[in-house]
């Protein structure tokens, strides 16, 4: 038996010898760049998803009723795209080093608006409590990023515009365990970063180049983010062509203002503890202990609660968060009209000693530009922060409201002025205050969805009756509660979006 | 080229294990070969395997496929290759056997459900990887009949070891990935049984027919850029093997 094991070992010494070199050919070159410097990209190429060209696209959405009606309003697809993962180097809200992953969308095809050099839209997602949300993962329908990624591939990379959108720091694989919600600072270098990791991935694929023209775009949060975009890369120095923040809260103090006088934002109580986790983090004086803020059945684990694996709707059914309840039923001071009533209730979120405090701070040092209800004046107020808050949750939304620089580039806002979840005043506060501070008639535009239409040369007709449309239809079906609930997620991002690519097209064409 | 390459490695091998054989055993080894009656227990064997390798795999798992379940799946293709074996016989009826053979290297081609879209579908049966294995196996063997029998039928159970030692993702495989990707397999180790007839032409050549299985599983793991996407594999393969003894 020991003759025949010296001769297998021989055998099989022999034979391994006699086939030359193993291991594993992955049939390609790939750079890894594991620095975690901000805007490496980590794999490059970065992963490529999946690749439709024009006509597979369009079957693609024609083979589902919201797909048939996206196609109606993004057009049919000139372009085929490749829809690319990239993971990239970035930081969180106090600078510290994490990585987050988004998508790379590349117009392909012969059409010769595919090719070439080709102008990228930044684009800025909108708030998701998912952990998982992934908006290039457009092959698994059940990922909650596929909707919103089909969405801007069929109006921007489909009609040939590189995309690119983070899926932001503290989602899907990033190890940042919270996320910088509405850190305009961190939300803004997230976004460069993803920008400059995928601007490396770019002369690795073939078939289209950076033109050098930047459209910054996103919806709700997407939509602040846009515009603490604008103002980084404008401080920066780096071109931006034109911005256009839809949805916006970017007077976010404003809106928190608004929540402690009566007027709560649907999913308010959602935004709140993503809130104060970021602002915490930023700057450490939110609150000394959750329980400053939250009642007692919330305060512990809602600072790691969102975003989360679990489904918003159990996290509700299972009493980790109320659904619509921010402030106790007989709170002061309680809702601003009947409208705001669900807000206050049994098992409320937020305690009276914070309401209290709030208000008291929000009548003592008061912010010129957040009068409730809004006026001329505030509206159109050249100092509309110069205010200084007393308490830490009031002082962070006065430090990440954006009404404190003025876009050298045209800006497009949009919205409809009976969003219950973003209040439009806050768009009308950050056009107001552009246009005090000088910003010209031209380069500022603000189209609200429930406006008439003023007529056959309206550029914004179409909107505004799909809109209307829309919004008919839904209210025929479920009534006023449908409409309420569909507002702000359903009913104004495809018009809001596609009026976003006209202003667009038309800025690339007048050679912005 | 590899073929001659493999074949000198045996012509090398029969002359390693001769000195290895030369120390232990007498008479010598070289001297065994001009007698005409066999010596010493052992027999080499040469010939020809066809591997069907009868994968049977589970959907992929992993970021950005679709589903669960994703549709996205494979199957090992057919190879024939060079077969090698040394046994060494205990009694008249039993002998311990270590088969191997030519790594082979298989095509692997992409199966996809009919429900994944048209474009994924044109990857379907088309060649993603290429993979080679290295499966030695140790078979106790039993014949049947008298050493003397031209015709002795044998059963033999034993235990395999394959290790995927080279793996290529091809042009195809990276498109449907979705960019350069690295492919890994873990190592198997199960039973193995065969059956098979032995014809003795003369004290020393006989021709030898088999029917090997062998029970193997691996593991895959195809990452591309940083996304990986894990695959079990499961194979029950039938190895049809014809090949000549030379007892010495």
């Amino acid at each position: 038996m020991n003759t025949l094991h010296t001769l297998a070992i021989g055998t099989a010494v022999v034979l391994l010898a006699a086939c030359g070199g193993g291991g594993s050919d992955s049939g390609g070159s790939e750079t890894v760049d594991n620095s975690g410097a901000r805007g490496s990209l980590i794999y490059n190429p970065p992963l490529r998803v999946t690749a439709l060209t024009a006509q597979q696209f369009t079957d693609r959405l024609n083979g589902s009723t919201s797909g048939a009606q996206l196609l109606q309003l993004a057009g049919t697809p000139k372009c085929g795209v490749n829809f690319h993962y990239i993971q990239y180097g970035t930081v969180g809200g106090v600078n510290e080093a994490t990585k987050a992953s988004g998508a790379l969308m590349v117009p392909t095809g012969t059409d010769p608006a595919c090719s070439g050099a080709r102008p990228i839209v930044l684009y800025a997602h909108g708030t998701t409590t998912d952990k998982a949300y992934n908006i290039a993962d457009i092959v698994n329908t059940s990922n909650s990023g596929a909707s919103e990624g089909s969405l801007i591939a069929a109006l921007y990379a489909a009609q040939g515009f590189i995309v690119v959108a983070p899926n932001y720091a503290g989602y899907d694989i990033s190890p940042l365990p919270y996320h910088p919600y509405l850190n305009g600072d961190q939300q803004s270098k997230d976004m460069i970063d993803s920008l400059t990791a995928a601007r490396k991935a770019l002369p690795v694929l073939a078939g289209v180049s950076d033109s050098g023209k930047l459209l910054v775009t996103g919806y709700s949060q997407g939509g602040y983010v846009a515009l603490a975009t604008q103002r980084a890369l404008q401080a920066a120095g780096q071109t931006v062509t034109a911005a256009a923040p839809l949805s916006a809260p970017s007077a976010i103090s404003l809106l928190l203002d608004y929540t402690t006088l009566g007027a709560p934002a649907l999913g308010g109580t959602v935004f709140v503890p993503l809130l104060s986790t970021s602002w915490q983090k930023q700057f450490g004086n939110v609150y000394s202990s959750t329980s400053d803020l939250y009642e007692a059945q919330y305060a512990t684990g809602i600072d790691t609660l969102l975003p989360s694996t679990t489904p918003i709707a159990t996290l509700f059914s299972t009493g980790k968060l109320p659904q619509t309840a921010l402030f106790p039923a007989n709170a002061v001071p309680g809702p601003a009209s009947p409208a705001f009533a669900a807000f206050y209730g049994p098992n409320n979120l937020l305690r009276q000693s914070f309401l209290t405090a709030s208000a008291t701070d929000v009548v003592t040092n008061v912010c010129p530009g957040n009068a409730f209800p809004s006026t001329a004046a505030s509206l159109s107020s050249t100092t509309p922060l110069a205010c200084t808050p007393s308490t830490g949750f009031r002082k962070a939304a006065v430090a990440n409201d954006l009404r404190n620089f003025v876009p050298n580039k045209p800006v497009f806002f949009c919205g409809g002025a009976q969003d219950p979840t973003v209040n439009f005043t806050s768009t009308q506060a950050t056009a107001g205050y552009f246009k005090a501070r000088g910003l010209p008639a031209a380069a500022l535009t603000v189209l609200d969805l429930e406006a008439a239409v003023s007529g056959a040369s309206d550029p914004f007709a179409a909107a505004k009756v799909g809109f209307a449309q829309s919004k008919a239809a839904t209210l025929a079906a479920g009534g006023a509660t449908a409409v309420v609930t569909a507002y702000h997620g359903t009913l104004v991002p495809p018009f809001c979006n596609a009026a976003a690519r006209g202003f667009f097209q038309q800025v690339l064409a007048a050679g912005g | 080229m590899k073929i001659t390459t493999s074949l000198a490695a045996a012509g090398l091998l029969l002359a390693s294990g001769g000195a290895a054989l030369a120390q232990s055993s007498s008479p010598s080894f070289l001297s065994s070969l001009s007698s005409p009656t066999p010596s010493t227990p052992y027999t080499v064997r040469l010939g020809i395997s066809h591997i069907a390798p009868n994968s049977h795999a589970t959907d992929a798992v992993g970021p950005l496929l679709p589903g669960p379940p994703s549709g996205v799946s494979l199957k090992v293709e057919d190879k024939t290759t060079l077969f090698f074996s040394v046994a060494r016989a205990i009694n008249d009826n039993l002998e311990v056997e270590l088969a191997m053979g030519y790594p082979p290297t298989h095509d692997v081609k992409a199966q996809l459900s009919p429900s994944l879209p048209a474009n994924v579908q044109g990857f379907n049966g088309q060649t993603i990887a290429k993979v080679r294995q290295l499966a030695p196996t140790l078979f106790l063997n039993y014949s049947f009949g008298q050493p003397e029998s031209r015709l002795r039928p044998f059963v033999g159970l034993g235990i395999n070891y394959t290790n995927f030692d080279k793996r290529t993702s091809t042009a195809t495989g990276n498109a449907l990935n979705g960019g350069p990707t690295d492919i890994r397999l873990s190592d198997s180790w199960g039973l193995a049984a065969q059956v098979g007839l032995d014809y003795k032409i003369d004290a020393r050549w006989s021709v030898h027919a088999s029917l090997a299985t062998a029970r193997v599983k691996t593991h895959l793991v195809a990452t591309t850029a940083g996304a990986a996407r894990e695959i079990d594999i499961r194979f029950r393969p039938a190895v049809f093997t014809l090949s000549a003894g030379y007892r010495f």
